[in-house]
């Protein structure tokens, strides 16, 4: 603007209410002044020349009034456009910030991007197990699933999850807590008959199922009390949204149709909304009565009546006012009242625990049991895991944005000696720290969707987990962190920039080394290294419990041996033409390319164990066996076929045939137990009664695993089919070992199987090792997870420590220079960086360690026969620690020693 | 025999303004005095009228504003016309010419 002549320009703009005032006050008085002096000059007194000014002037108050309002807004607008264009300055200078230094960029978007992601990962999963009530469950905050806790030895409690039909009507009608309450069990049926069979997971809900869980149908029905009775004509269906989506291809019409499930024909009459699966994380694929169908499944008459048969799970609607609380304590009561009446055990008590079932019966459950599923158990520690790695991208963010401020600590000093006010230049640095994080974000999402994917697809495989990958929840989860993150790295390294000495900086130049490292970034790069110690000690204990679990000696082959069993009820008469089928099914077996051998037997590991009375002559009882003795019936190919080893003795002969001998084979362990002499061999056991006839001991095999993983050995023993030692239910399982691709192998063993009957159902062959599968699945997830993790962490910590070092060796450019001209040696000066860098990677070893020590013993039942404290896994872990920290500081170094004298001086 | 003082019509205040500031900058009592000395008198406008105006079209960025300070030390708030204020007051004469053509035409004897 040009100035009018003789006046001096100020740079100010009104920008309070006082301001304005003083502002509109100035310019009429001067307007007032100069008009009065025109009047005087014309030859007016000066004070009527003062009054004309006014009255030309017109009304002074409304006037001054109206300016001051016209000038507060127009202040108003300019202090917002001047914010407005202040931070779109900061976040363009930024960005151009960051784009000069693209390493900087690049590596804190991509730390912060990963650790990001693995939490919000993490979320999605812990929000699908633990925060969000089941999908289609009315949400009304008094759903209970409802647990029963008995006192067991010790001081410890029990939690139940299951119940009796007695116990639950019980809860239903007298406890006067609940106006609404259903019972459900879910199992495996087969969907259709023959080869087209498959399997599907079927509910068996009591009348007031759906209306208790408050679910409406899609489409049609779903199910009512007047389905669940004993004498209706048709049996009705109702299906899973993916069943009908993926089986029914989505047609309308099935509504009416009547579907084979098992051995019984139902009318589906309604298709459940998308994602229904009750209160259960696994999938159900339907639902049916209970009452028409639990004989189907049970084979049992009295479960309306036996309180002795825990298998129902039970859900309630607690009447308004009443907490879980109460409702436990008043159903207790009546619980136990009840139990006493009927001379049962009247020690539990009713927990009224929350509707999502993977929290369990909650902080009830008492010590030592949280009553978490396992895999909510596992994913609350990966999800403190993957905190933690948050917690070292934000240690190694701040350490990043440190070194970048001192970087331009003399740019810093220039723009504050300009006038640049501090708050301003914290902005500015937290404008650079919000961009990293909103582009992190951007990537951490599209990571996580990849990341869930996987965890869904593999980790988590049998929990019903449907709809999209990126909710708005994950979106607003992800945002809300990368906001935290940018705060609390961004901010203590902006604030201390903004604050640092002006002078000193300016005079500073980088032969005066420029600013070394402050002790903030020291404890820094201490903390990022002792968190990741923590996390590689337990990814080193997870990979040792998984490598146990694989190398452990089972006593059989489980990826080898294919175990085949279907439900022969109604397609082929119990007793002998069940046993001629199986027959049949050994000598098909044998035909299939690919099995080396074939046997039957009656349990299979990890799926079904069978006790029966077990006596020795001349003696009462045998206190020595607490657990067992566990029997098998098989066929002479037993230990061929599972791969178990004869360690006394001999095995079962092809001499060993009906009307021989009745022999036997014990395991090590029951050799041990009843023999301790040693003396198996040739000794009489009597099966099924005392009054049989003796079955010989002639070997002894070495011991298995029975069902868990974690069980102490138990006794068992193993006898012939043909033999008659035992008179098994007819039911038996088809053992298969084969050689090559297990998998080639299932789908000819299927087709040939139902070649043998028409209409038989699903046949179910599974390899042991997938029967073993669910047992394993905790130590897997574990030891794939926080190996992930803990990779990460190291990594993150690796960039961190190699950026300080290099930024530092950077810094002290000119003294190595000299240092070097004095004669230092390049090992010389190597050492001297790598020693300082490899210190800091030293004490967060030793903190992270002693934290790891102090831990571990929590993890202690996720483990599997490795200590806590394994000091082979700390020892390793210090190891791959000090490696690394060597390489990331070794790099830098060597960069320095490579340097001429001459060349560093002069640099400037 | 004296005539009255013409009313003026709304917003002719505002282009005579802007008309003034396009000699250079002024303070209002400048634009004030200048209006009055041009049409001798013969417009009745308040000063005050006048303030308003000038804050009013500076809210519009018509106009922008600086203080300065006179020889004798007093605070002097001197407007100019900025880019946008000359183009509306193009606007505005190129109207006010439309206008006072048609009512001519009307009024001017047959």
């Amino acid at each position: 603007m040009k100035r009018l002549p003789g006046f001096r320009r100020t740079i100010d703009h009104a920008s309070s209410a006082a301001r304005v005032s003083r502002d509109v006050d100035d310019e009429i008085s001067w307007h007032l002044d100069r008009v009065t002096a025109e009047f005087v000059a014309k030859g007016m007194d000066p004070v009527s020349a003062r009054r004309a000014a006014e009255q030309q002037f017109g009304n002074l108050d409304a006037h001054r009034q109206a300016l001051r309002q016209v000038d507060g807004a127009t202040a108003r607008q300019r202090r917002w456009r001047s914010l407005l264009a202040d931070t779109v300055g900061d976040l363009r200078y930024a960005v151009r910030g960051l784009f000069r230094e693209p390493l900087f960029a690049l590596g804190a978007i991509f730390t912060l991007a990963v650790g990001l992601a693995a939490n919000t990962t993490m979320f999605s999963v812990i929000d699908r197990l633990l925060l969000q009530p089941p999908p289609h469950v009315r949400d009304d905050g008094r759903m209970s699933l409802v647990y029963f806790q008995k006192p067991g030895r010790g001081g410890t409690t029990f939690v139940q999850s299951s119940t009796s039909y007695p116990d639950f009507a019980t809860l239903r009608d007298s406890t006067g807590v609940v106006d609404q309450a259903a019972a459900w069990w879910v199992a495996d049926a087969s969907l259709g008959r023959g080869l087209d069979s498959r399997q599907i997971r079927v509910g068996l809900a009591s009348g007031d199922f759906f209306a208790t869980l408050g679910t409406r149908a899609a489409i049609g029905r779903t199910l009512g009390p007047a389905d669940d009775s004993r004498t209706a004509t048709e049996t009705p269906i109702v299906i899973s949204d993916a069943l009908w989506r993926g089986t029914y291809g989505a047609d309308p019409t099935v509504i009416g149709r009547v579907i084979q499930v098992s051995q019984r024909q139902l009318t589906v009459v309604g298709v459940l909304p998308p994602g229904f699966h009750g209160p259960s994380v696994r999938r159900v694929d339907a639902w049916v009565p209970m009452r028409p169908m639990v004989a189907e499944f049970l084979g049992s008459d009295n479960w309306e009546t036996s309180r002795q048969w825990f298998w129902l799970r039970v859900v309630a609607h607690r009447r308004p006012g009443v907490t879980a609380e109460m409702a436990s304590t008043r159903a207790t009561a009546v619980h136990q009242a009840a139990n006493r009446a009927a001379k049962e055990d009247s020690t539990s008590s009713v927990v009224f625990g929350p509707i999502e079932i993977a929290r369990g019966a909650g902080l009830s459950a008492g010590s030592g049991q949280s009553g978490l599923s396992a895999q909510a158990q596992v994913a609350t520690w990966l999800t403190g895991v993957a905190g933690v790695v948050l917690l070292i991208v934000c240690a190694n963010l701040a350490n990043l944005l440190l070194s970048r401020a001192a970087r331009r600590r003399r740019e810093i000093a220039v723009r504050l000696a300009l006038g640049v006010r501090r708050g301003r230049l914290v902005r500015q640095f937290l404008g650079e720290t919000a961009i990293l994080c909103a582009v992190a974000v951007g990537v951490a999402l599209l990571l996580s969707v990849g990341g869930a994917g996987l965890m869904r697809r593999t980790l988590l495989e049998d929990v019903a987990w449907e709809g999209p990958a990126l909710t708005s929840r994950l979106i607003l989860f992800t945002l809300a962190a990368g906001l935290a993150t940018a705060l609390l790295a961004g901010w203590l390294p902006a604030w201390l920039a903004s604050r640092q000495d002006l002078t000193g900086a300016l005079k500073a130049s980088a032969r005066g080394g420029g600013q070394r490292r402050t002790p903030l970034q020291r404890v820094l790069l201490v903390a990022q290294a002792a968190l990741s110690v923590l996390l590689l000690c337990g990814a080193g204990l997870f990979v040792r419990s998984l490598r146990n679990v694989a190398t452990m000696p089972l006593g059989y082959d489980a990826q080898e041996v294919l175990v085949a069993g279907v439900d022969l009820g109604g397609v082929v008469a119990p007793g002998e033409p069940t046993l001629q089928f199986w027959r049949e099914a050994q000598d098909a077996a044998r035909q299939v390319p690919g099995v080396v051998s074939v046997s039957l037997g009656v349990t299979a590991p990890f799926a079904s164990s069978w006790g029966t009375d077990f006596f020795l002559p001349g003696r009462d009882s045998i206190p020595e066996i607490t657990d067992g003795p566990y029997i098998n019936s098989v066929t002479p190919e037993w230990l061929t076929t599972l791969g178990t080893r004869v360690v006394r003795g001999r095995g079962f002969l092809p001499t060993d045939v009906k009307g021989s001998e009745p022999v036997a084979l014990v395991n090590e362990h029951m050799a041990r137990v009843l023999w301790p002499s040693g003396n198996a061999l040739g000794q009489c056991i009597k099966v099924g009664a005392d009054t049989a006839p003796c079955t010989t001991v002639v070997g002894v095999t070495e011991n298995s695993v029975r069902d868990n993983l974690k069980e102490e050995v138990s006794p068992q023993y193993l006898v012939l089919q043909n033999q008659g030692v035992f008179s098994a239910p007819s039911w038996r399982q088809l053992f298969v070992r084969t050689s090559g691709d297990p998998d080639l192998v299932i789908a000819s063993l299927r087709e040939r199987l139902h070649g043998l009957r028409a209409n038989l159902p699903w046949i179910e062959i599974r390899s042991i090792a997938t029967l073993m599968d669910e047992g394993v699945q905790p130590w897997r997830l574990g030891a794939t997870m926080f190996g992930v993790f803990g990779l990460i962490a190291l990594l993150v910590a690796a960039v961190g420590l190699y950026a300080v070092i290099g930024y530092d060796v950077t810094q002290r450019w000119h003294e190595f220079g000299v240092r070097s001209a004095l004669g230092a040696r390049p090992a010389h000066l190597v050492r001297l960086i790598v020693s300082d860098g490899v210190r800091h990677a030293g004490v967060g070893l030793v903190v992270g360690l002693v934290a790891a020590w102090l831990l571990a013993p929590l993890a202690k039942d996720m483990l599997f026969r490795v200590s806590p404290r394994d000091v082979a896994t700390l020892a390793s872990v210090s190891a791959v620690l000090l490696v690394v920290s060597l390489a990331a500081c070794w790099l830098p170094a060597r960069r320095a020693s490579r340097l001429e004298p001459t060349q560093a001086i002069r640099a400037e | 025999m004296p005539t009255s003082p013409l009313q003026l019509l709304q917003g002719t205040l505002d282009v005579l303004v802007l008309k003034t500031l396009t000699w250079g900058p002024n303070h209002g009592y400048g634009v004030a005095r200048w209006i009055r000395d041009t049409t001798d008198d013969a417009l009745a406008i308040e000063d005050g009228a006048l303030y308003t105006a000038l804050h009013r079209m500076e809210r519009r960025a018509w106009i922008s504003s600086e203080w300065g300070v006179t020889p004798e030390g007093r605070r002097v708030k001197q407007y100019a016309l900025t880019p946008a204020g000359r183009r509306a007051l193009n606007a505005e004469s190129a109207q006010w010419q439309r206008y006072v053509t048609a009512v001519a035409k009307v009024l001017q004897p047959a």
